[in-house]
């Protein structure tokens, strides 16, 4: 027993050891994402032929490479961005809550998240329907200037595929396996996601398809769980219904920001008719939303609480409701392009970048070299599979720009299982000498209380 | 900005030439791309268009394909093949009903909806299957996925396999799916993905006339991609990947004139020929009489035993930007009428019988042959929600019929929420008679969670398909109709009972009120004392 007590203790060291390490890494992260008006740190010897940021992202030192990334493709603390944009309506006459998606739809792409990051739920299909007079068109203004539905459109969930049920695998991930990528919400803890729900509903609850009913519960428990499962960043719902503020009232998992188009007893309104559509084609909340997203450029500068600002609840005919007790970071801070736009960042170099002898003989191409000739250590095959533990939580996953991924040098998780590995054989022959020594180490250990519990 | 380093720049761009060329060398000697354009002017004036995308993968590159090496065939189809073992796919999105009385037979014609047949050369073909139609749900952005085994069907005999597959029996080894949503929209978002599987998407090539507002702004459209096997010269098998589109437009609507042009029907013109493409072929094809005038001289004209036109284009990268094609007519007059010399089968399904408890399908198939009787395969398969009586299956015609109609009958029973009930029948329709199939059935009273949102709509029976096999007097141009013709009936829309949908909600309120009612009386009554109040006086 207490040599697996001391076992214990070197293990615990051990882990307290990596847990520094990896805070003071963090602590680089956020120095760099302080001042991330400025390139962040270069890398050492390597690099010395150039001073740009794109170096810095390929660079082999952790801290170099992280501080690059965290300054080079978001300034909020994320990698990627997405969006769940559903229109729960069924028929024709709720056209206008398919043309509410769609420009969202169009807002969001224009500002640079790809089909890919993009899943989009229509209930029915206005824009081929018989009743259209205009085939294949969906338009949000009677003046018909913008196609929302345009040439290059891909729905993923359409129709009767359009549930309660489908909707709330999408968000906690769990789906059959043969579900392809498509229609999956591929999201980690770096991800910012905009929830965008448009429909009929009431107090606490949203109609699908005039079938069946998603309640507010349902919508705080399935954000739970991606909380829990880590799935977002930060999360903006937004949602256009009657009564909508009711519907997020029950959520409570933190860094989410909601913002709904009337609060609880009032309706929300339709804007506008097309006659020679003959139905409403856009919702005032929306519309009015839109007066301001259709003015952004990527990489703009306003800020979620002036876009909040801009809303006139005499314009809107309801007093649009927002949420921010659960989002720290204040709508002040956050840009609406944090979550409207994608992170696109890429940085031209007029350098070439150059395989230097002291890089290709870098320990993380030895350690490749190693694992191809099969005579690897089985830690370091674990390594590959998969990052250690302490770095899970930080997995780092672009969407747009793709820097050639196999080409940047992983020294991180190679001097982690180095780390590991040497830790670990400490830890054995301790636990060996333990062994030897034995015995009259009475003393219990505190951690053991804990372990043995 | 300013490049310092000239030569890298230079040294790429002869890398890429290089790779270019070693791109095309592969191509030419193994890999083929092609593209076909037929515009056919129909007697009532529409105009058929059908493009075909002919891409053929040898065995050399299927190879390579196999080490996730790919060049002309797109990567997702080609790790669609080889993950779910298929052998031949044949997929059509289609929207409206083709018509045959008036436009005869088309390869490209397809039931309403979509279908989708898939031949499979692996164990566990259900769990493939189902893996199939997810994939390419995502693929097409469609609800294919909805295609599960209570809507697959095994038909015997009216899908064969269509590739080449050499010495062997495929059907000994292969298994066949088929499955069809009849009620699945078609529009833009499918046929966004469908396109950026061609080589030059709708940058050049004949697909640069892809105009969505007009593509869906049609009397029919079909979409259609097609997998099977082939056999090279170099005796290897490869594989061929065609995708088609045959749209009918009616240059009528605009201007009440026959007259078209690509401008006029697509509001596109031909951009250029696609770079990839070793041939791209346009046909323009249009009755010989009355006079009409070519808008562009073609390299030649031909006419067939039909009595019509078909001049003959050639593609290529020196034909000049912006190429038109079209046809001025002198009379703009039409022909409505039905032409029965050459297309003699045709078929109407609908529906008889009325209330919500019982129904029945009838199906006219008409022979309109002066002489010969024909053969036909008949297939339909039809949802489990509709309890088939095979023993009201009967076939009447008013032609003297000595001998038996149905030749041979396939029936599978339908399981509920299982699979559906096929039939499949082999039938010999007597010469110019009309053949009426009947059949009744119960409406099954389904759960009310699989009524669907919209469930005052209907049902969607999906089209049955009419295969024969041969035709006499088969016309000399081996085009004009290929050996096998399918032809598809109307789907049919069947109304099942429709429970009140909130009754639930009543009875949870008239349950709540006597609950109520009982309880407040109970209560009252047990907890107030009676005695006797004695009024003083």
């Amino acid at each position: 027993m207490p040599s697996l007590c001391r076992l214990s203790t070197r293990l615990i060291l051990l882990f307290s050891a990596a847990l520094f390490f990896h805070q003071l890494d963090s602590a680089t992260c956020s120095s760099a994402h302080a001042d991330n008006s400025h390139d962040p740190v270069l890398s050492p010897a390597d690099f010395t032929n150039s001073n740009n940021v794109s170096l810095a992202l390929w660079s082999p030192e952790p801290a170099v490479n992280d501080a690059a990334i965290e300054g080079f493709f978001s300034q909020s603390g994320h990698t990627n961005n997405w969006a769940v944009l559903v229109c729960t309506s069924r028929f024709w006459f709720n056209y206008r809550h398919i043309a509410n998606t769609l420009s969202i739809y169009h807002t969001v792409k224009r500002l640079g998240i790809p089909d890919s990051n993009i899943i989009l739920m229509l209930s029915d299909d206005v824009a081929c329907n018989a009743r259209n007079h205009f085939p294949a068109t969906v338009y949000n203004n009677a003046g018909r200037f913008l196609d929302l539905y345009g040439r290059n459109i891909e729905v993923d969930y359409r129709g009767y595929e359009v549930t309660v049920e489908n909707f709330i695998r999408l968000l906690t991930g769990r789906h059959d396996p043969a579900v392809p990528r498509s229609k999956r919400l591929l999201t980690d803890d770096r991800s910012n996601i905009l929830v965008y729900m448009t429909g009929h509903g009431g107090d606490e609850f949203l109609k699908f398809q005039d079938a069946e009913e998603i309640s507010s519960y349902d919508i705080a428990d399935a954000f739970g769980q991606m909380h829990e499962k880590k799935r977002y960043h930060e999360l903006f719902f937004m949602i256009d219904t009657c009564q909508a503020a009711s519907m997020y009232k029950q959520i409570y998992s933190p860094n989410i920001l909601a913002a709904a188009s009337a609060l609880t007893g009032q309706n929300s309104y339709s804007h506008h008719l097309d006659p020679e559509i003959g139905v409403a084609v856009i919702d005032r909340f929306t519309y009015y939303n839109l007066e301001t997203l259709e003015k952004l450029k990527s990489g703009d500068e306003s800020t979620l609480s002036q876009l909040f600002g801009s809303y006139n609840r005499y314009a809107i005919a309801s007093t649009p409701g927002i949420r921010t007790d659960l989002y720290p970071r204040g709508t002040g801070a956050a840009l609406v392009t944090d979550f409207f736009g994608g992170v696109q960042n890429v940085q031209l170099t007029d350098t070439g970048y150059r395989l230097s002898p002291s890089l290709s003989s870098s320990p993380a191409s030895r350690r490749l070299q190693l694992s191809k000739s099969g005579k690897s250590s089985p830690h370091n095959d674990k390594q590959l599979e998969a990052p250690p533990p302490e770095h899970r939580g930080r997995s780092r996953k672009s969407t747009a720009p793709r820097v050639h991924k196999d080409g940047r040098p992983a020294l991180g998780p190679f001097l982690g299982g180095i780390a590991v590995f040497v830790g670990l054989a400490w830890v054995g022959v301790g636990g060996l000498k333990g062994k030897k020594e034995s015995v009259n180490s009475g003393n219990s250990n505190p951690t053991r209380a804990t372990g043995s519990r | 900005m300013v490049f310092s380093q000239g030569h890298w720049w230079w040294a790429s761009l002869l890398c890429l030439v290089w790779l270019g060329q070693a791109q095309a060398g592969v191509a030419i000697t193994d890999e083929s791309y092609n593209e076909d354009l037929r515009f056919t002017q129909l007697p009532d004036g529409k105009v058929l268009s059908e493009f075909k995308f002919i891409r053929r993968i040898g065995p050399l590159a299927l190879a390579k394909v196999r080490d996730n090496h790919y060049s002309l065939l797109p990567r997702s189809v080609g790790e669609i093949v080889q993950t779910f073992g298929v052998e031949e796919l044949h997929l059509t999105f289609t929207q409206g009903t083709w018509n045959h009385q008036k436009w005869g037979y088309s390869p490209l014609g397809a039931a309403a909806g979509v279908q989708l047949w898939s031949w499979f050369n692996t164990s566990s073909v259900d769990k493939q299957w189902k893996g199939l139609t997810h994939a390419l749900a995502g693929l097409f952005c469609a609800s294919l996925n909805q295609i599960d085994q209570s809507n697959t069907a095994q038909p015997l005999l009216s899908f064969l396999p269509e590739g080449d597959y050499g010495e062997e029996l495929p059907q000994d080894v292969l298994e066949l799916r088929y499955g069809s949503l009849p009620h699945e929209a078609v529009c833009t978002e499918n046929l966004t993905p469908w396109t950026k599987l061609l080589p030059c998407q709708t940058q050049a090539g004949i697909a640069s006339l892809f105009n969505a507002y007009r593509l869906f702004d049609g009397h029919y459209h079909s979409m259609g991609t097609h997998i099977r096997p082939i056999i090279t010269d170099d005796a290897g098998r490869g594989m061929e990947f065609v995708q088609t589109l045959s749209v009918v437009l009616n240059p009528l609507r605009l201007d009440n004139r026959k007259d078209w042009s690509l401008s006029s029907l697509f509001e596109r013109k031909i951009a250029s020929a696609c770079a990839l493409a070793s041939d791209t072929k346009v046909v323009v094809t249009v009755p010989s009489h009355p006079a009409s005038t070519l808008n562009s001289p073609p390299l030649s004209v031909l006419t067939d035993s039909h009595e019509r036109l078909s001049a003959h284009y050639n593609l290529d990268l020196s034909t000049p930007k912006d190429t038109d094609f079209g046809v001025t007519w002198e009379d703009s007059k039409v022909d409505h009428g039905v032409n029965r010399s050459r297309w003699y089968i045709d078929a109407h399904r609908y529906q008889t019988g009325y209330g919500g408890e019982r129904g029945g399908l009838a199906v006219d198939l008409r022979n309109h042959h002066p002489t010969a009787d024909l053969d036909i395969i008949y297939f339909e398969a039809i949802p489990w929600y509709l309890k088939l009586y095979l023993h009201t299956l009967r076939a009447e015609t008013a032609a003297d019929a000595s001998h038996e109609i149905i030749k041979d009958m396939y029936y599978q029973p339908a399981i509920d929420r299982g699979r559906p009930a096929v039939l499949e029948m082999k039938m010999t329709l007597p010469a110019n008679s009309t053949t009426t199939l009947h059949l009744e059935f119960d409406k099954a009273y389904i759960k009310y969670t699989e009524h669907p949102p919209d469930a005052n709509r209907g049902f969607d029976i999906g089209a049955a398909v009419i295969t024969f096999t041969a035709i006499p007097e088969s016309p000399p141009s081996p085009h004009d109709i290929p050996p096998q013709v399918r032809i598809h009936t109307e789907t049919v829309l069947v109304s099942l009972p429709t429970p009140d949908f909130s009754m639930p909600y009543n009875v949870i309120t008239l349950t709540c009120t006597l609950m109520a009612l009982y309880f407040g009386s109970v209560f009252n009554m047990l907890t107030r004392q009676y005695q006797p109040v004695i009024v003083k006086g």
